[in-house]
């Protein structure tokens, strides 16, 4: 008995259905997730015999294992498709297509074709930057529907590709210990019934938004502007969380970890860690409803840290370990990862050495148009009111400015309702377009603080905290 | 999306403020964001009363799997049998254009900061694929 294969090459990811095959072979194995490492060069096309050896590998334990078997091992319901035209790849390929597969966007960068894919749960259409773990950006579109992003559109960022895909609120408890005076351990319904609610809208923005934008380009998750997103956020004070533990005297920094954990038993852990004064400060808050409605998994339910006003790195997801240091957190994720040039606008050239590393922290103004995107077709003589959103960074929006010269001259567009100092805001701008041709329109803002954005892009090596002065041109006609 | 309707106005500011711009300041207009449900809430004296309403149900999900290895070529078997350990190929195929060297850096990264169980002579084959798989050429 022989079958045809096609695409069943080294990399190919496993149906779930041969993963009995492994576990069938290797007792007390529960892998979820293997890959075929060698099928000794089978082509499209090309016979797959009984005698023909698959090398699989797949990790449990976290330890890399290896297994191989041959063909013949495989049950013959693996080869019903085959038998039916399909092929072993056929098979392998038959789940987990995605809804939306063909439909591509091309993002303003090389290699910038993404798919837009529908099959992550909870989500909508989203911009597909990475499958595992999870990278998911928000269609720019989106933005323009409203001040607050909806949670099936709301962007997706995981760094470790072991989440927990079942959660069950009747089992999940957040510790809280270390330097405290009594370690605690709180279930939902204790957050919920034990503490005064808190409410906030803040932007989430991931730290590295807009880096396919960099020139020179710099590695990382190829983002265009859509790593952000706007929520209200409700749940409980971090602060009160905190005093219910009792924060002890020498109490330095408070460190936070998720659910989430990598393959390998070496992979630091995700973990977090604020000055003890800033995870007091009554704003940092323990979020566990998004828009009025508990968070989408991949947006860290049941619990998420929301740190307002600081890029979302912060922002644990799955939130479940909380734990106060007498000294400074020396994790890889706090101290040596998510660093920018201690330099104005975190701004150095790509030929800078020696610069001073800090921790990312704050968040920098940036305003976007959202009712037209470059190269949009506008009628000339036709008022057209032109809207976008602006946000402060880590204080309010005091202006947005629009210019239509260059940057030589800026008219202040009308502001939309105030969300409060760290939301989206919504601005608009009547313009009619008097003359053909192609005109380049810009927008900016100033924070409450008076920093505005840049005229020209920054650059550093980790592809942060980009937020020059946005500019998109339209064919007026 | 509502019109500016304010004609007299937009005459006025057009030669009073733009007349060297062919874009003309019409009127201002401003369409509040539509208030969630959630909002209506917030801050209400029932906010705590509320805090009953809130449905804790389990939520099982299933993550879609990448269908996707690294192209054939010289190198790729260590790509597959390594990168996809933490991560799908996807992110790698996603890059811009690198050199080998560039490639090295990140390659090593991989080793040191997240225990990637890569070879050190693997380093450098790998980083000559992963070199090869993006061309550059292509804009910036």
């Amino acid at each position: 008995m022989a079958f045809v294969t096609f695409g069943l090459r080294s990399g190919t990811i496993l149906h779930p259905s041969l993963l009995s095959l492994i576990r069938d072979r290797k007792a007390n194995t529960s892998c979820r997730y293997a890959w075929l490492v060698s099928v000794h060069a089978l082509s499209d096309g090309e016979t797959l015999g009984k005698r023909t050896n698959l090398a699989f590998r797949w990790v449990e334990g976290g330890v890399v294992k290896r297994s191989v078997a041959n063909a013949a091992s495989l049950s013959r319901r693996h080869f019903l498709a085959g038998a039916s035209g399909l092929g072993l790849a056929g098979l392998l390929g038959a789940l987990n297509r995605p809804a939306w597969a063909g439909e591509l966007i091309e993002l303003p960068f090389a290699n910038g074709r993404r798919e837009l894919v529908t099959n992550f749960p909870q989500k909508g259409v989203m911009i597909l930057q990475r499958t595992r773990p999870p990278l998911l950006e928000t269609p720019f579109e989106v933005f323009d529907k409203g001040v607050f992003t909806p949670n099936d559109r709301f962007y997706v960022r995981w760094h470790l590709p072991n989440i927990p895909t079942s959660i069950d609120p009747a089992n999940f408890s957040l510790k809280v210990r270390g330097q405290v005076r009594q370690p605690i351990s709180l279930t939902l319904h204790d957050l919920l019934n034990d503490f005064q609610p808190f409410e906030i809208a803040a932007v989430n923005q991931c730290s590295g938004n807009s880096r396919g934008l960099f020139s020179p380009r710099v590695t990382g998750g190829q983002w265009d502007n859509g790593a952000m997103g706007n929520a209200l956020w409700r749940g409980v004070r971090l602060k009160d969380v905190l005093d219910r533990a009792g924060v002890g005297a020498g109490a330095v920094q408070v460190r936070c970890k998720g659910l989430d954990t990598g393959v390998l038993p070496q992979t630091p852990n995700f973990m977090k860690s604020l000055a003890v004064d800033h995870a007091r400060d009554g704003e940092v808050m323990i979020a566990y409803e998004m828009n009025g409605k508990p968070l989408p998994l991949l947006n860290g339910f049941p619990l998420r840290l929301v740190v307002p006003g600081w890029y979302a790195t912060y922002w644990v997801k799955m939130l479940a370990d909380i734990e106060v240091l007498d000294k400074p957190d020396d994790n890889y994720w706090t101290s040596k990862a998510y660093l920018i040039p201690d330099t104005p606008g975190a701004n150095v050239t790509p030929e800078q050495k020696g610069v001073k590393m800090i921790p990312i922290n704050r968040m920098v103004p940036r305003s976007f148009f959202t009712s037209l995107a470059d190269g949009a077709a506008v009628a000339r003589g036709q008022t057209l009111i032109v809207r976008g959103i602006a946000f402060g960074g880590d204080t309010g929006v005091a202006k947005v400015l629009v210019s239509v010269d260059q940057g030589r001259q800026w008219q202040e567009a009308r502001l939309g309702s105030n969300h409060g100092k760290y939301s989206f805001r919504q601005w608009e701008f009547p313009m009619r377009f008097a003359t053909a041709g192609r005109q380049r329109l810009m927008v900016r803002t100033v924070n409450a603080a008076g920093v505005t954005q840049p005229d020209h892009p920054i650059w550093n090596g980790g592809g942060f905290m980009r937020n020059e002065i946005e500019s998109i041109g339209v064919e007026v006609s | 999306m509502s019109i500016a309707s304010n004609h007299r106005e937009s005459a006025r500011r057009k030669y009073a403020v733009m007349r060297a711009i062919p874009v003309v300041l019409a009127g201002m207009l401003v369409v509040d964001a539509p208030q969630l449900r959630a909002e209506n809430t917030a801050g209400s004296p029932e906010k705590a009363a509320k805090q009953a309403d809130v449905q804790w149900v389990k939520v099982s999900v299933e993550l879609p799997v990448s269908q996707t290895p690294f192209p054939a070529g010289e190198g790729s078997v260590i790509a597959n049998a390594q990168c996809l350990i933490c991560h799908s190929a996807g992110m790698v195929l996603r890059q811009p254009a690198r050199t080998q060297e560039q490639w090295k850096e990140t390659i090593n990264k991989m080793r040191s900061s997240y225990g990637a169980p890569l070879p050190a002579e693997q380093v450098d084959p790998l980083a000559a694929y992963l070199s090869r798989l993006i061309p550059d050429g292509k804009g910036s």
